[in-house]
């Protein structure tokens, strides 16, 4: 046996359904293009270097240290992210976010591109520290900018 | 220069696309090609950059002249079959004005789409690259490709999702080589462009199967949901995957209620392109296969071989990749042991997990409320002489909900918790599959009910029932 809804009752239901639909689309319709709008302003400005800055401060990094690193490492060159051997330590004793140490590898690895990552700091590799300086890599690096939130761009020699 | 770069591509994506529409289809009149450019447009890229990804593997790179090649050899190709099968040329168009009153209504919503598309460019166009993993991830890959003419082993080797389908980056990759710079930036036109996409082709596809009053409101409703807005700039997979799905599933309904079998190769198209966006493509196509055999007839041995062949096709492109990451030992993300083991291994979180998505999928705040009006439209037209269309949406609907629950659960860990909070679990990503499947089928199951009262409103639907044959839907011009 095959039951059928009333033609009556499929075609008011199917009205209220479309009625429903219509009636989100209208109350949704002026916040969708204030969205739009509020989103275009607020994205203005933000692409400095290809959204890098934009990214920096959503992670809390300096956005100098950025502007340092495309500065200073040429293109062709190769760098490596160097952190603090005591992530948690540093954390603390320098308020910084966990969140900007695990993101400053990933992020300049992307940002940095043609420049590629080198698997070690070894002679010739750029460094970009984050709060990493010491007299350990005092004594092998030749910094290139000045401290910028608590990151250098340097140059391996030794 | 950039901006112009992508609009250069995609009129190349249009080019390959109108050729396979015109091998299996053709046009009749340039209004029809409008109405069905947006199909065109979607075949072409789906071919192009599964090509792309292809080529990719092969190690030949994605040189301008490789990309204008594949794309005008698609585009040659389709002329020529088409030309082989006695295409006759389009002629022109007697009127581009509506032709009842009764136009003016879709119009007048198709118009009020165009405009919240055009405001929602203005963010598009300069929205910065912020999110986490299209910076950490997706972009790098693309970047890699791009300014090292290939998969270089020191990125594809380490870089997070090693195992990950190509067709995102290759497709951003493409977009770097006709900007002549990685301007991610404006590659947000890119993602911003697949959504104009979505509303062309879904209109395209559902002018034969649904009334144009609710398939214009729905179109509408997709470009004003509040995570469109808030991901679809981040230039992830995410979107390009749910957009490929939902479209692959509208061909697939296409075919089901038309029988017109040109459907069919839209529908392969953008599965293969779905299985190659990303690796949760499989469990959509395994939804899709499912429905579409369950509507199309259980015993038939055609709704068989379309459904089940045409997907088996789609997926051996995947294939080349799976060998190329699996001979170089990269990392797979399945789960410890295995899926099989994970998933009766964290049974005990499925509760949790099926919570969470439900959670989300209904969440008003993110995603408005066409889901729920298409599954009432669903339950409703099950009780309908014609059950195709409720069957195939709610088996292709449940299976998802299912999978995504599954999920959850199968990959549950502490870095993958079960959770709402978008940075650490997907799945508010995830749902948004089903919520644009549902978008979709609204339409048509809408149109099912309201054809009750005159069944011509809807042609398809009822004519196919009794001459067997699909003849143009006054409804939908």
């Amino acid at each position: 046996m095959h039951l059928r809804l009333p033609s009556t009752f499929a075609v008011v239901a199917g009205s209220v359904l479309l009625a429903a639909a219509a009636l989100m689309l209208v109350v949704r319709l002026p916040a969708a293009f204030h969205s739009f709008s509020s989103g275009a302003a607020a994205a203005a400005g933000r692409s400095g270097l290809d959204g890098a800055l934009a990214t920096a401060d959503a992670v809390g990094l300096n956005d100098d240290f950025v502007v340092a690193a495309f500065a200073d490492i040429p293109k062709t060159a190769r760098f490596a992210v160097v952190l603090p051997p005591d992530l948690p330590k540093a954390e603390s004793a320098d308020s910084v976010n966990p969140i900007t140490f695990e993101a400053a590898s990933p992020f300049f690895e992307n940002f940095l591109l043609p420049r590629r990552i080198a698997d070690r700091p070894a002679r010739g590799v750029y460094i970009v520290c984050f709060e990493c300086k010491s007299p350990y890599w005092d004594k092998r690096t030749h910094w290139l900018s000045p401290e910028n939130g608590g990151g250098l761009i340097g140059l391996v020699y030794r | 220069m950039s901006l112009l770069g992508v609009i250069a591509l995609n009129v190349l994506f249009l080019l390959a696309g109108s050729g396979i529409l015109w091998a299996v289809r053709g046009w009749a009149t340039w209004r029809e090609y409008l109405a069905l450019g947006g199909i065109a447009y979607v075949c072409g890229l789906s071919a192009v950059g599964v090509i792309a990804t292809l080529s990719l593997i092969w190690g030949l790179g994605l040189s301008p002249g490789v990309i204008i090649a594949v794309a005008g050899g698609i585009a040659v190709l389709g002329a020529l079959v088409g030309w082989r099968l006695g295409r006759s040329l389009p002629v022109r168009t007697e009127t581009w004005m509506p032709t009842s009153l009764a136009d003016l209504v879709p119009i007048g919503l198709a118009v009020l789409t165009a405009a919240l598309l055009a405001s929602f460019f203005r963010e598009a166009r300069i929205q910065p690259l912020t999110s986490w993993d299209a910076w950490g991830f997706w972009m790098p890959k693309a970047k890699a490709i791009y300014y090292f003419g290939g998969l270089d082993p020191q990125y594809f080797e380490h870089l997070w999702g090693p195992s990950y389908p190509l067709f995102v980056p290759a497709l951003a990759a493409m977009n770097f080589h006709f900007m002549g710079s990685a301007d991610t930036t404006t590659l947000g036109v890119q993602w911003w462009l697949l959504a104009v996409a979505f509303v062309w082709a879904g209109a395209g596809l559902l002018r034969r199967i649904a009334p144009a009053v609710p398939t214009w409101v729905f179109l509408a409703l997709f470009v004003v949901i509040p995570e469109l807005d808030r991901h679809l700039t981040e230039r992830k997979a995410d979107w390009p995957l749910d957009i490929f799905f939902a479209l692959s599933a509208c061909a697939l309904l296409a075919w089901i209620l038309t029988g017109e079998n040109w459907h069919l190769a839209v529908y392969g198209l953008t599965l293969s392109a779905t299985l190659l966006t990303k690796r949760e493509g499989q469990l959509l196509a395994v939804c899709l296969v499912a429905a579409g055999i369950a509507a199309a007839g259980l015993r038939s041995k055609r709704s068989w071989l379309a459904v089940a062949g045409v997907a088996l096709l789609a997926y051996l492109p995947a294939i080349p990749w799976r060998i190329w990451w699996t001979s170089r030992h990269l990392q797979s993300d399945t789960p410890a042991g295995g899926l099989l083991h994970a998933t009766f291994a964290n049974i005990r979180q499925a509760p949790a997990a099926f919570h969470l998505v439900a959670r989300l999928l209904f969440e008003y705040h993110l995603w408005l409320a066409a889901t729920p009006v298409a599954l009432v439209g669903a339950a409703l037209c099950l009780w309908q002489g014609d059950r195709r269309i409720a069957v195939f949406f709610l088996v292709a609907f449940g299976l998802g909900f299912v999978g995504w629950a599954w999920e959850n659960w199968a990959y549950v860990s502490p870095s993958l918790p079960i959770s709402t909070n978008p940075s650490v679990n997907p799945t508010n990503r995830t749902v948004a599959s089903l919520v644009l499947l549902s978008i979709v089928a609204a339409p048509v199951l809408i149109g099912q009910l309201l054809a009750q009262r005159a069944p011509s409103e809807v042609a398809v639907l009822d004519r196919e029932k009794t001459t067997g044959s699909a003849s143009a839907s006054a409804t939908n011009p």
